[in-house]
């Protein structure tokens, strides 16, 4: 058996990775000797850390170029594959791409096929002395529809397959997830904030009019340090969202010194004038505050109140607190809220705690020394039979819209009166909205049997209540 | 002698021994000196006061004075090869002090045991050490080179052996020898050295040698002034600080460094007792006499030069400038990793820290993890490039003096490191019974024909795979043309189906058998059929294939268990049937975890089953348990071959010793290394997962540091699985953490074990505005996102990011019908953490700590 001597990885190909992705080097190095396969390279691996802390691009990056004679890889990324068979067929169909391989089979079922086919490739081949073949699978802790032997059989591959080292990247693994003896787990810890600083000044935005670069990057930097402190330590603590989030700020940040009205230096002034902007959340929300069109139909389940309440018809939006009613209120207080036998309404037990003051009356109250009850309305919508939901619409329409006061008295709700006419329309509107939800499929729309749920939240219907000048808290049996 | 002094010496002893032959060696590093030195140096006589720690208190002084003088004798003849080079660079002066150390540290520990004399006495204890492994470098170079790793274990024991052989200068010399095995090998070694240093080369022997003979006179002149300054002459001719520097410790410890200097202290006061006993009943001349070298004169003008520095205790000298004076404001400080002697102004340190200072490789070398003094080379500024390469020579220098170092060095990295990753096996120890059993049943089968089944049962990472695997290699030796092997697995093989597909496959392979047999055998029914054909004996299915089944099958089905779930049990039942009616000669042998494994199968299984186990158990003491982690470590003797490590190649049995030596040396003496293994016996016992710990630290192994040092620094990176999810607390944002902690409270509050985002708001913004409320009450402006409530689309965002951390497990019912639709806030959750555990695993602020504790 010829003796292969142990070396370490290239220095230079790893300075230059290390290079570009700062503040990761033992990181770099480890996974280097891990992988080489003239180090010390290994059967499996298991990569962790959470999200955008460089584990993928790292190993990537390093394998790239690692790849050789000696070595081969390809990456599987997990979300890119729908069901575990998907999964096998990439697999196979990335690996055969990598090592040139023709015959690629038409279809791989099961790992037990997975396993044949690699190891037609990678072991029943000839392959040149010490060749190693790196497979690494991405975020393989997301595979959906993954059998639960998944894990421990990928993890069996390297051992049926000497050549193959395994790479699984996830962002946080179970212990001993892989059910064997001991796999070493390299740990990509989240940056710090002088990695975050030092990190986003290697790219600092081109220096300011009328300062120097270096003036410009000093205050880049303090720049960087001030948005971390408050936004990204305390909401978002992410490079992507903290960079994006320099990036909206600083062109507001230096306005100041275009304008000439403060130098570069000023930094604290510079953070006074701008603190309005540190405070403005939308900067980590991207979906408000980056696309800004308003959608003419909301097809989210949670449209903004102003966007429901201008959309929604006048009888959609009676259906839809009607829906919200029968779906937080307990049937059994139905008749005390709602009987309109006795004339005028009922004073209704508005069940709101001391607190109601406060933003919606939300906050429990405590029952003497016992665990404290939760508010029904934070526990969710509960289902409810539409014909429940109708007799509300019926029973509460006319106190909330006096204008149809006339036309009910005259008969039944009915077709050619201008709310009615479109009540089961509204509904089929709001169900196609999502807005209302079907509970246990099948059935008609206009079952009155048929169970349904209401899909939106506390917030959206006080507002849409008051557009209809409604205090839906008023109507809550809290 | 050797032996007893290994034994014998007193740790601090083997220790200094083991710096003044690197020292020897010229290190880069100037050794010791650290932090105390400096100290030292600017009173030269508090120094004495200082040295406390207890050594001194014993045993016989006199003998250890007697010691320290022979010994310098034998240490001077050693050493000259290896000072060479420091000599010419340096002012003598230190070099001079540094051999009475040398010569005292083997004596100082003893005398410290012994004598309260010793204690009291002279400051410059390195230079003593030095002079001793100079002295006895000499004469008992040959016996050093035998030995290299003995030194080592002489740290770890306790002083007083090598005094006691005092009178005797031979005998000392011998003493010595063993201990200072390092400096013999490097004198050896000088050659090689002189090669891969331009500066060591001819001159050097002469100049060493001369230096030796000063610091000999040294000790005896010392009393009087003016030979006290011949001894700083002295020392200055040796240069080399190295005398005292432990270049193993180096490799081997950073803690080892503080340690050093306050032997070094003691022993420079013992020293200075001995000295002046001695040197008084021990005339200089006699000294000088034996050892005629040329130098003496030139160290006698020096030494007047150089009196006001001779009372500084350090001979050390700047890496830089190569001066050893340390004033206030410019004094000399030491690494504490590695000793590098270095002035302020020349290193450009403005202030002494307070804590310890690392020079900047060691800096470096902390920040990548890895030892990898190349790299450092790389990335260093030109200002340093001269000191690195001077201390990578002296590195080398000290190495074991072995032919064809790196080339062994880096063989045996790669069987260390393929055992290490798990790619080679390692042999089984203390399973010899488990061994012969299976062993018997499989050979039973190949060469009688019989049909046979066992479990193997054990604990993961027991060594279940590599038993059997063991054993069919050892059996395919004798028989290998007859048996062939199936393997299944059942994580892979997850029905029956597959794993007749799989078996079928894995014999047509093996028995050639045509494909298209293989391929037209599409359903199970027919596969089945044809692999019981295959099975059976000719005579029971005349057309199938004759001669075929005169060969055996060894089955050997991974995770038994799992076949066990499937549906009827058929393969199981149909393996078993075949082995058990002698249909054909197979084996069957399942390895499981599972004790009851049994239980799990149905009755027509068991019965077929032949009820034959071998059970495997985990080391059962520590010492078992490092027999089997040597193995990742070490290569036995008659493995080489095996593992293909060219033996002819000149220097292997020295490097092996060696090598061998350094691994039983961590066990046996360091405590770090010794703590590192207990943790992982009594926690899991796992030995793959010890040796996992043991591959950086491997692979960072280099020619010029082949020390090995386990475990790895804490600024490594680590191998470790994460304990639970709560590592991942600390990536998370202040609003995570807040809406993470409102749920927690919401557990114990509300009496609920599910909550939803609904609630967890309502929760977090009642917690904020009661803590705004306190805030202002009590006047403080918060200033920052202490108190800022964020708005519920960004803690919605943060909710997510909590259930895609896994932090926040989906509970059951979560309503399929709604499932994608609304409701972050109504969908339920439950808690991956407890209130309680918060606090434990991440640092909060103020305003979150106090929500975990008051609810």
């Amino acid at each position: 058996m010829a003796v292969s001597i142990f070396e370490l990885p290239d220095e230079l190909r790893l300075t230059l990775i290390a290079k570009e992705f700062p503040c990761r080097e033992p990181q770099i190095r480890a996974l280097a000797t891990l992988l080489n396969p003239s180090a010390a390279p290994c059967q499996n691996l298991v990569v962790y850390g959470t999200e955008a802390t460089g584990k993928t691009a790292i190993t990537a990056a390093l394998l790239a170029s690692l790849d050789g004679d000696l070595l081969r890889h390809t990456i599987v990324n997990s979300i890119e594959c729908i069901t575990a068979r998907h999964l096998y067929e990439t697999v196979v169909a990335r690996v055969a791409a990598a090592l040139e391989w023709d015959a690629v089979p038409p279809r791989c079922e099961s790992v037990s096929q997975l396993t044949v086919e690699l190891s037609k490739m990678l072991k029943y081949t000839e392959r040149p002395e010490g060749f190693r073949f790196v497979l690494v699978f991405d975020g393989i802790d997301h595979q959906r529809e993954a059998p639960h032997t998944l894990l421990p059989a990928l993890a069996r591959l390297s051992e049926i397959i000497p050549s193959l080292t395994t790479v699984f990247v996830v962002t946080s693994p179970p212990p001993n997830n892989l059910l064997t003896t001991f796999v070493p787990h390299l740990h990509f810890p989240t940056y710090t904030k002088p990695e975050f600083i030092s990190i986003l000044s290697l790219s600092p935005p081109p220096p300011i009019p009328n300062t120097t670069p270096q003036e410009t990057l000093d205050l880049y930097t303090r720049f960087v340090a001030a948005v971390h402190d408050s936004l990204s330590r305390s909401a978002s603590r992410t490079l992507p969202s903290l960079s994006q989030a320099c990036q909206t700020l600083w062109p507001k940040f230096i306005l100041p010194i275009t304008a000439r009205t403060h130098t570069a230096k000023e930094f604290s002034k510079l953070v006074v004038l701008a603190r309005v902007h540190f405070q403005d959340e939308s900067l980590l929300d991207p979906t408000l505050s980056l696309a800004p069109s308003v959608t003419t139909i909301p097809l989210s389940t949670k449209p903004k109140t102003t966007d429901l309440a201008t959309l929604l018809p006048t009888t959609a939006r009676f259906l839809l607190l009607a829906a919200y009613l029968a779906s937080h209120n307990p049937t059994k207080t139905d008749l005390a809220l709602f009987s309109t036998f006795h004339h005028g309404r009922k004073r209704r037990r508005g069940g709101f705690s001391g607190i109601t003051g406060v933003s919606g009356g939300r906050g429990g109250r405590k029952n003497g020394n016992q665990h404290r009850k939760i508010a029904r309305k934070l526990l969710g919508a509960h289902a409810f039979v539409l014909e429940r939901m109708l007799a509300i619409f019926t029973a509460v329409r006319t106190e909330w819209d006096p204008a149809s006061q006339g036309k009910i008295r005259d008969g039944m709700v009915g077709g050619e009166q201008e709310m009615d006419n479109d009540i089961y329309m509204s509904i089929a509107t709001l169900a196609s909205l999502r807005l209302l939800v079907k509970v246990g499929g099948g059935g008609d729309v206009c079952d009155l049997g048929g169970k349904w749920r209401v899909a939106v939240g506390w917030e959206v219907v006080r507002g849409l209540g008051r557009s209809v000048g409604v205090e839906v808290e008023e109507w809550l049996v809290e | 002698m050797a032996p007893h002094n290994t034994t014998a010496a007193a740790p601090t002893a083997g220790k200094k021994r083991a710096r003044s032959q690197q020292e020897d060696e010229p290190d880069l590093s100037l050794t010791i000196a650290k932090k105390a030195r400096v100290s030292k140096e600017i009173p030269t006589n508090a120094t004495n006061g200082t040295k406390p720690r207890g050594r001194r208190v014993t045993s016989a002084p006199a003998a250890k004075a007697n010691s320290s003088v022979v010994i310098p004798n034998s240490e001077e003849e050693r050493h000259p090869h290896p000072r060479p080079l420091t000599a010419a660079k340096k002012p003598r002066q230190p070099s001079g002090k540094k051999k009475t150390n040398v010569y005292d540290f083997p004596a100082s520990d003893e005398d410290e045991l012994g004598s309260a004399e010793v204690t009291t006495s002279a400051p410059a204890t390195k230079r003593k050490t030095s002079v001793k492994s100079a002295t006895s470098a000499p004469h008992s170079g040959k016996k050093n080179l035998k030995e290299p790793p003995v030194e080592k274990k002489r740290r770890g024991r306790p002083p007083g052996k090598q005094l006691t052989a005092a009178p005797v200068p031979d005998e000392q010399e011998d003493d010595d020898v063993p201990a200072t095995k390092k400096c013999s090998a490097i004198k050896n070694s000088k050659k090689a050295a002189a090669l891969q240093n331009g500066n060591a080369e001819s001159g050097a022997d002469s100049d060493t040698t001369n230096t030796t003979t000063t610091s000999l006179v040294v000790p005896k002149t010392r009393k009087p002034k003016a030979v006290t300054s011949l001894r700083g002459a002295e020392v200055q001719a040796q240069v080399p600080r190295g005398i005292l520097t432990p270049r193993k410790e180096k490799g081997m410890d950073w803690k080892r460094g503080k340690k050093n200097v306050v032997f070094a202290a003691k022993e420079k006061s013992d020293s200075e007792e001995e000295s002046e006993e001695k040197r008084e009943t021990i005339p200089v001349k006699k000294t000088r006499g034996k050892h005629r070298l040329g130098l003496e004169n030139e160290a006698a003008p020096e030494a007047e030069d150089e009196e006001e520095s001779e009372e500084k205790e350090d001979d050390e000298v700047c890496t830089v400038c190569s001066k050893p004076d340390s004033k206030k404001g410019n004094q000399i400080l030491f690494c504490d990793s590695c000793d590098m002697a270095v002035h302020q102004k020349c290193y450009g340190v403005a202030r002494i820290p307070r804590g310890d200072w690392f020079c900047k490789d060691c800096t470096e070398k902390k920040m990548a993890g890895l030892l990898s003094v190349d790299e450092t080379a790389k990335t260093r500024g030109a200002s340093f490039q001269e000191k690195k390469a001077a201390v990578v020579a002296q590195v080398a220098e000290e190495l074991p003096d072995i032919p064809n170092f790196e080339q062994h060095l880096r063989m045996a990295q790669r069987v260390l490191l393929d055992r290490c990753a798990g790619r080679r096996r390692i042999k089984l120890q203390g399973q010899n019974e488990a061994y012969e059993k299976t062993c018997q049943l499989v050979e039973q089968t190949i060469v009688a024909g019989e049909g046979n089944s066992m479990l193997v049962i054990g604990a993961r990472g027991c060594g279940k795979t590599t038993l059997v695997e063991s054993v069919i290699y050892d059996v395919s030796e004798q028989h290998k043309e007859e048996f062939h092997v199936v393997r299944l697995n059942g994580f892979i093989h997850t029905d029956d189906k597959l794993a007749l597909r799989e078996i079928w496959r894995q014999l047509g392979k093996e028995m050639a058998v045509e494909d298209d047999l293989v391929n037209k055998t599409s359903n199970y029914a027919d596969t089945m059929a044809s692999l019981l054909a295959l099975l059976s004996h000719p005579s029971e299915i005349a057309e199938s294939f004759d001669g075929v089944t005169s060969k055996s099958i060894v089955f050997v089905i991974d995770e038994f268990d799992l076949f066990a779930t499937h549906a009827r049990q058929t393969l199981l039942y149909n393996l078993f049937d075949i082995a058990q009616a002698r249909k054909a000669p197979i084996a069957v042998v399942g390895l499981t975890t599972r004790i009851d494994v049994v239980e799990s199968l149905e009755k027509r299984v068991k019965s077929r089953f032949s009820h034959r186990y071998v059970y495997l158990s985990l080391p059962k003491s520590l010492p078992a348990f490092w027999d089997v982690c040597k193995q990742g470590l070490s290569v036995d003797e008659e493995d080489m071959e095996a593992e293909g490590i060219d033996e002819a190649l000149e220097g292997h049995k020295d490097f092996w010793k060696w090598w061998n030596g350094r691994v039983e040396g961590l066990y046996n003496k360091d405590q770090r290394f010794k703590d590192h293994l207990e943790s992982y016996f009594a926690s899991t016992k796992s030995v793959s997962a010890f040796l996992t710990t043991c591959v950086l630290p491997l692979a960072g192994l280099l020619p010029t540091s082949p020390f090995l040092r386990i475990p790895a620094p804490t600024t490594a990176v680590s191998l470790d699985p994460p304990d639970s999810k709560l590592h991942m607390l600390e990536s998370l944002s202040d609003l995570d953490l807040s809406l993470l902690i409102a749920a927690a409270r919401l557990d114990i509050i509300a009496h609920t074990d599910t909550v939803n985002f609904a609630m967890a708001y309502d929760e977090y913004s009642s917690l904020m505005s009661k803590q705004r409320i306190q805030t202002a009450s009590s006047g403080l402006l918060v200033i920052g996102g202490g108190t800022r409530v964020w708005g519920r689309g960004i803690a919605g965002m943060a909710w997510e990011r909590l259930v895609a951390l896994g932090l926040l497990i989906p509970a059951a019912s979560g309503g399929r019908g709604t499932a994608g639709l609304s409701c972050l806030d109504s969908k339920m959750w439950r808690l991956d953490v407890a209130l309680e555990e918060i606090p434990a695993a991440v640092k909060l602020n103020a305003v979150l700590a106090r929500w975990c504790k008051e609810i």
